[in-house]
């Protein structure tokens, strides 16, 4: 099974969802598709489909997925990242009143340099992505939040001691 | 009453990506002094997996394009705030978020706000108001913490 989202971002993207039904249709994709499109006022035909998922069903069809098809929201590639599942992600763009800025872009663009992720940006190459899903090794990634934690730990230590005084 | 230096710890984030970071953050905090005191977020699909951690608030979404679902986060802050009187809120954002850390600012808070991952190449404006007010500033890119004097980068959550 393939995971299709679009996050939890409060715009539609029918820009994605329809481009994946159609593909679907023309065959482009074999594997069983399942969705969680948000806010989108297009309807799939060709695959099975919810609004919304609560954050535990999210991260079981998640984890289910052979790989995972979305935005270039973060928290998306970070968790494919993460469950070392491969991803194709599409940017939602600011000129199509999917997103507030285009950020998304910088984030495909980075995490692609990288290695970590395949990008469509936009309809017409998601054929190419589609086809490159299938044998897609993600580069790991490193991060560190240990560190992250460690950092606020010790601010809070001080803080703590300051307020003994 | 509450033991001297014991601290009242507010952590918060939005729904979607800014949630995910502080999940990963908040399996790595069981050496913080304390444990969280309370949890906000923004939507209700992230209130059953916070409600394992301790007392939750849902907040609502709100963007700067809209001044009323704006104005309807800020008065559940304030609430909230009063309420709670936390002495720190940590958060990975975002402008929800940031509407809290206000908010507890002026009731006398600390605000650590570590800056999302999603913010690659500059701030976002909610990220961009909380550097005045931040007491912790982090950032997840390297790149990012070298144009602030004020932001450091000790390392990406995710």
């Amino acid at each position: 099974m393939i995971f299709l989202t679009v996050g939890t971002y409060p715009l539609p993207f029918d820009r994605l969802v329809k481009a994946i039904d159609i593909a679907i249709r023309e065959r482009l994709i074999e594997e069983e598709i399942f969705a969680q499109i948000g806010q989108c006022s297009y309807k799939p035909k060709n695959m099975a489909y919810v609004q919304m998922l609560e954050k535990e069903a999210f991260d079981s069809y998640f984890q289910k997925a052979s790989s995972i098809i979305s935005h270039a929201g973060i928290g998306t590639i970070t968790m494919a990242l993460d469950n070392e599942k491969p991803i194709l992600v599409m940017p939602r763009l600011k000129k199509y009143g999917e997103v507030v800025n285009d950020h998304q872009v910088a984030i495909a663009k980075r995490f692609e340099e990288l290695g970590h992720i395949l990008v469509a940006y936009d309809v017409e190459d998601l054929p190419d992505g589609i086809h490159k899903l299938k044998n897609f090794v993600p580069r790991k990634r490193k991060a560190n939040p240990d560190a992250v934690a460690n950092r606020i730990r010790q601010f809070l230590n001080n803080l703590s001691e300051s307020r003994k005084g | 009453m509450k033991k001297k230096g014991t601290l009242r710890i507010c952590v918060g984030a939005s729904a979607g990506g800014h949630m995910n970071e502080l999940l990963k953050l908040l399996e790595r905090s069981k050496s913080w002094p304390q444990p969280p005191s309370f949890y906000v977020t923004s939507l209700a699909t992230m209130a059953e997996k916070l409600a394992q951690l301790g007392p939750v608030y849902i907040i609502g979404e709100c963007n700067r394009w809209h001044p009323l679902k704006t104005m309807g986060v800020l008065l559940r802050s304030l609430k909230i705030i009063i309420k709670e009187r936390p002495d720190v809120v940590i958060t990975t954002g975002s402008l929800p978020l940031a509407i809290v850390c206000l908010s507890a600012k002026l009731f006398g808070a600390k605000i650590v706000w570590i800056d999302s991952i999603a913010n690659i190449e500059h701030f976002s404006l909610s990220g961009r108001v909380i550097l005045y007010f931040a007491d912790l500033f982090l950032t997840q890119w390297p790149e990012l913490s070298r144009e602030y004097k004020k932001v450091e980068y000790v390392g990406a959550i995710v």
